[in-house]
């Protein structure tokens, strides 16, 4: 009966954020997904750095975020109820720019690695068959 | 096969300082020392099990250690912090006691040898708070070297008083069964870290390295008071010296481990008869996104008695007596006169008990280093404006719920030191001030594991989620609580277990931070 009250008082979403805070993480995790696999199967132009850059991060939201989920817990749990989801913003920000940082030489890298389809010459049948055997 | 009963040791030392269990035992302990650590049967093979750190060991340069494989699988596996404390430690045990009963066999013993246990909680028996006498005899009656005292010439350290007999280096509140005993769940339902924990501690998944200790959790008192207390910490000259039972890697080189531990196990039992509600936990907690289940999700590696190995999970170490190691305890009614009658109300028959979500309201800003004296921190307080204001409204009162200190990321490379904790206290207090504003007392058991960045939490130390509901309440009737800011003081404890203004000077212990929530 209680229980009932407190639910009523609180408020069916303030009650889902209080026991999953991480809630909204998981919403951007998904959009990315979405997001993710509305590329692919189509031709991917690495076209980039900042292009590639922007996919890698949409791996990182779509993969990496859900792991997250007892940091969250615990940066949510270890911070005044008003500021909780501010906390975790600060938290996931910290948690991303990592990996943002761990992916800007490797988006350059990508398109270094991806010169025969743009080189006239390394298009040559044969040797780009080489490139794409051994490259 | 026919259930076997474990005794009081004390009961057993009143017959005779060499009654035929701790003799057998003592004997068999020499036995298990003189095979090489490679041996799962061995003294050292066992000892690792609970944790093995090559810096630590009394016997590093004695014989080869197992395979590094061997080590991967079997050793360092001790469970704590974690509602896995309870049942991993009982499989530990009851393969412990098959090892020793077959050495016992072999040494022409009786095949229904059993572990003993040391009831410190004893208030029947003055002598309860110090070791068996068997523990603390340099010789056996043939006049050989006690393998309770000594082990391969190597003599086992303990807190000097410890082994003098000297009961004060107990004090009464580290073994009061009031806390865990009295508590109604086992484990909460969600995987909360601040709040009340239960007997058992916090829902996680495997965790070797303790990160969180509910203060009523058997484990914080009186496992954790023990370890710290009997194996102590004193200096020798220049050097500082720490007893093996106050560091998971040496404790279980202590004969008196095994005692200590088979009292912590009865008290399991003795808290499951307490009442029906008592029951261990049965459905899955989502820790940090994954759900597990208390009784299957984890399996735990074990050598049994004939070397081969064994996994286990806690639901077959549920029942005692029908288990696999088929035993029971001479005693397992509830010390507390109060739970003789107590009824518990039939909505209360939960074994997971949903614990009400608190909030923060107030933190210190610094960090706090204790080196010997006596360190206070004050921050403000706001009104609950989360789920205890709702709690609040909802009951149609305006503080219906709990209040707990929350001692965070306590971190030390060195020290042990116990420090009490106290709310409010005047600037001069008096003896019944000190009693008036106690809180508890951190057990540091652990906490060199907990500070190392490259153990399991990454060295984020150690939490103490003190409730102070009833403290705060007492205050506030004698007009010391305040709703807008707290006073949080650490009293280092003293050489004889008072609480003590200073003592001389020891490696920092640093509190990351201090916080109060609202339930």
């Amino acid at each position: 009966m209680q229980d009932e009250n407190y639910a009523r008082e609180i408020g069916a979403l303030e009650h889902l954020s209080g026991r999953f805070p991480e809630f909204w993480m998981l919403a951007v995790s998904a959009v990315a997904w979405l997001a993710v696999a509305a590329r692919t199967g189509r031709h991917i132009h690495y076209d980039g750095v900042a292009a590639n850059w922007w996919h890698w991060m949409l791996m990182v939201a779509a993969m990496m975020l859900p792991l997250q989920i007892h940091g969250v817990r615990l940066t949510a749990e270890r911070s005044l109820w008003a500021r909780r989801h501010r906390a975790i913003l600060g938290f996931l920000l910290g948690y991303l720019s990592v990996w943002a940082l761990a992916g800007a030489p490797l988006s350059w890298a990508a398109i270094v690695l991806a010169i025969p389809s743009r080189v006239g010459w390394m298009r040559e049948p044969r040797l780009g068959s080489w490139w794409r055997r051994h490259g | 096969m026919a259930t076997l009963i474990r005794k009081d040791a004390w009961k057993l030392s009143a017959i005779s300082t060499w009654e035929p269990t701790l003799l057998w035992y003592a004997k068999a302990v020499g036995e298990m020392s003189t095979r090489p650590a490679m041996d799962p049967s061995s003294w050292r093979f066992q000892g690792g099990v609970h944790g093995y750190n090559k810096n630590t060991d009394p016997f590093a340069n004695t014989g080869a250690l197992p395979k590094q494989a061997v080590q991967k699988k079997f050793w360092n596996k001790c469970q704590h912090g974690t509602w896995f404390f309870l049942p991993w430690h009982r499989m530990y045990l009851g393969f412990f006691e098959q090892i020793v009963r077959a050495a016992v066999v072999k040494l022409g013993g009786p095949a229904d040898w059993t572990l003993p246990y040391w009831n410190y909680s004893d208030s029947s028996n003055a002598n309860a708070r110090t070791l068996p006498p068997a523990f603390r005899e340099q010789r056996l009656p043939d006049s050989s070297p006690n393998p309770l005292f000594e082990i391969q010439g190597v003599n086992i350290l303990r807190a000097p008083g410890i082994n003098a007999g000297n009961a004060a280096l107990i004090p009464p509140d580290d073994v009061r069964l009031s806390g865990c005993l009295a508590e109604t769940f086992f484990s909460p339902d969600t995987d909360i870290t601040v709040g009340d924990l239960g007997l058992g501690g916090p829902a996680t998944g495997p965790n070797h390295d303790a990160q969180v200790f509910g203060q009523k959790s058997v484990e914080n008192a009186p496992h954790n008071a023990i370890h710290v207390d009997v194996g102590g910490e004193w200096t020798q000259g220049a050097e500082t010296l720490r007893g093996w039972m106050i560091n998971p890697d040496t404790a279980a080189l202590d004969p008196i481990f095994w005692l200590h531990h088979a009292n912590i196990d009865r008290l399991w039992s003795v808290w499951n008869g307490i009442s029906a509600s008592n029951a261990d936990p049965t459905g899955a907690v989502n820790v940090g996104g994954r759900k597990i289940s208390w009784a299957t999700s984890v399996k735990f590696a074990f050598n049994n008695a004939a070397g081969g190995a064994v996994t286990m999970t806690p639901s077959q170490v549920i029942d005692t007596k029908t288990g696999p190691f088929a035993y029971d305890y001479d005693v397992t009614s509830s010390p507390l006169a109060a739970h003789a009658k107590a009824a518990v109300a039939a909505s209360e028959r939960r074994t997971m008990r949903p614990q009400p979500r608190s909030e923060m309201v107030g933190a210190s800003s610094r960090k706090l280093t204790l080196t010997g004296s006596a360190q206070t921190t004050t921050f403000t307080i706001q009104e609950p404006s989360g789920p205890a204001k709702a709690r609040g409204k909802a009951a149609k009162a305006p503080l219906l719920g709990k209040t707990y200190l929350h001692i965070e990321n306590v971190v030390s490379k060195e020290s042990h030191t116990t420090y009490e904790v106290y709310v409010n206290l005047p600037e001069e207090p008096d003896a019944a001030a000190y009693q008036e504003h106690y809180a508890g007392a951190m057990h540091l058991f652990g906490v060199r594991h907990a500070s190392r960045r490259s153990e399991q939490h990454a060295g984020n130390g150690l939490n103490f989620p003190l409730d102070i509901t009833e403290l705060a309440e007492a205050l506030r009737a004698k007009n010391a609580w305040d709703d807008k800011y707290v006073r949080v003081t650490f009293v280092p404890r003293g050489p004889g277990g008072e609480a003590n203004q200073a003592i001389p000077e020891h490696d920092p212990i640093k509190i990351g931070r201090v916080s109060l929530y609202r339930a």
